[in-house]
């Protein structure tokens, strides 16, 4: 107790000034309504400040669960989506009253069953020419040989290679990626228009080229280039590009580019696209003798 | 007594001087003068700090009190915080060859020792009491320069009264 006094009378001045100051403090804040109101919006905005700060805070810390909702809701849309459009081309292959078309609407994909798993790019290069994007998904998860891989925006390539954590995919930025696309008119269904052929010849990672449609098919600036549907890598209609222009035709052939609509550079969030009914194609396609 | 006696007396004259006639010579709205201060820092050294403080307290308060155009609290305020740092500012504008503020003596003093110490308290006065007014850093620059022409313009009544009325 004397210690404490001794100590209080060291402090004695100090003690002193802290107490008169807190007193005219007071009289200040109380009396005048100008402090007061001052005071109060400092303590509100510094309450707000701090909120705010911490709801950022929890919000980083949330982020992934956040994302992981959005995959998931994306692949439910899509998945309907899928549905539905393939719904659609039934439906305006019925109206047409074209049993061609309405069977061609049919082959188109009614039967296909797709599934979405969401899986993020680790790897990724765009500049070379044969590019390549290994995904953070693999065997354990699921994840097949073969399966298409998708973006938001568009087709990205195609799994060549499974572990058990990790898949590797051939990018569509890859000078030996070919594959089956449709180039239809914008906003027509996705089981007209006519077949050709995706390539990529290296360098510019915003365009490739679409070959192999015959000169005597009519093909415009800005019609969609879609994904046939067929080898089922990727669903019918998955968007791939818009063709941004036309050369000369040689050998017969439509000499077109595309303006991809993924962009690879900026590639994060994929999805793996697993058909249902592949391996039966697969093994009726394989049967045939050759 | 004759000391406390005088002091009371200096007591009374500030305040009606300060209340009747200085609070009255604000130049503009931005210069105000602060004489009584002139007071609050020309206590005797040797006086116990507390009881300079409660002083301090006390004649800002009843600044504040009789002046109708101020904060309530405002000078009670600033006046604590000037004179809290007193004896700092006067060991600092004394520079290291004294041996204890409590034997300093203003009359003593040389010229440039007071012109130090007069302004360096007057502007901590004049920072905690303009700061504590708008209580807001929004019209900063007009604070401060609130606090600067206040701050010269007491100093220089200050120094003339001194001068006056102490006979240095």
């Amino acid at each position: 107790m004397f210690r404490l006094f001794t100590l209080l009378s060291s402090y004695r001045n100090l003690l002193v000034f802290l107490l008169l100051e807190g007193l005219a403090l007071m009289f200040i804040v109380r009396n005048n309504d100008y402090q007061r109101h001052q005071v109060g919006d400092t303590a509100l905005e510094l309450s707000g400040r701090i909120n705010e700060s911490t709801s950022k805070l929890w919000g980083f810390f949330n982020l992934q669960t956040q994302n992981d909702t959005l995959i998931q809701k994306n692949i439910a849309l899509s998945q309907e989506l899928q549905s539905l459009r393939l719904k659609l081309d039934r439906y305006e292959g019925m109206l047409a009253k074209d049993s061609i078309s309405y069977f061609l609407a049919d082959t188109a994909g009614l039967n296909e069953k797709f599934q979405y798993f969401p899986a993020r790019v680790i790897r990724n290069s765009t500049n070379l020419n044969y590019n390549y994007i290994t995904l953070d998904k693999g065997s354990e998860n699921g994840v097949k040989e073969g399966m298409g891989v998708v973006s938001p925006q568009g087709i990205v390539g195609n799994v060549i290679k499974t572990r058990p954590r990790y898949s590797l995919v051939i990018s569509a930025l890859n000078v030996s990626s070919r594959f089956l696309v449709k180039v239809v008119r914008p906003k027509e269904a996705a089981s007209s228009g006519h077949v050709g052929i995706y390539e990529w010849e290296g360098g510019n990672p915003f365009q490739a080229n679409l070959t192999y449609i015959p000169e005597t098919v009519e093909i415009f600036e800005g019609d969609w280039v879609l994904s046939s549907g067929y080898r089922s890598v990727f669903p019918a209609g998955y968007m791939v590009g818009k063709i941004v222009s036309i050369d000369k035709a040689k050998d017969g052939y439509h000499d077109a580019k595309i303006a991809l609509a993924t962009d690879f550079h900026a590639l994060g969030n994929v999805y793996l696209v697993a058909s249902e009914n592949k391996a039966e194609l697969d093994s009726i396609e394989l049967s045939v003798p050759r | 007594m004759n000391q406390i006696f005088r002091y009371i007396l200096a007591f009374l004259v500030y305040l009606v001087l300060q209340v009747g006639l200085f609070n009255h010579m604000g130049i503009f709205d931005v210069a105000m003068p602060f004489v009584f201060l002139l007071f609050l820092f020309s206590l005797p050294f040797d006086w116990p700090v507390p009881l300079v403080l409660v002083i301090a307290f006390a004649t800002g308060f009843m600044v504040d009190a009789l002046s109708t155009s101020t904060v309530s609290g405002l000078h009670a305020f600033a006046g604590v915080f000037a004179v809290g740092a007193r004896e700092r500012v006067a060991a600092l504008a004394s520079g290291s060859n004294i041996r204890g503020v409590s034997e300093l003596n203003l009359r003593d003093q040389s010229a440039i020792w007071f012109v130090i110490y007069l302004l360096t308290l007057t502007f901590l006065h004049n920072l905690a009491y303009f700061f504590l007014e708008v209580l807001s850093f929004q019209d900063f620059f007009r604070t401060l320069i609130k606090i600067g022409a206040s701050t010269l313009y007491t100093f220089l009544l200050c120094f003339v009264l001194s001068y006056i009325f102490y006979k240095r």
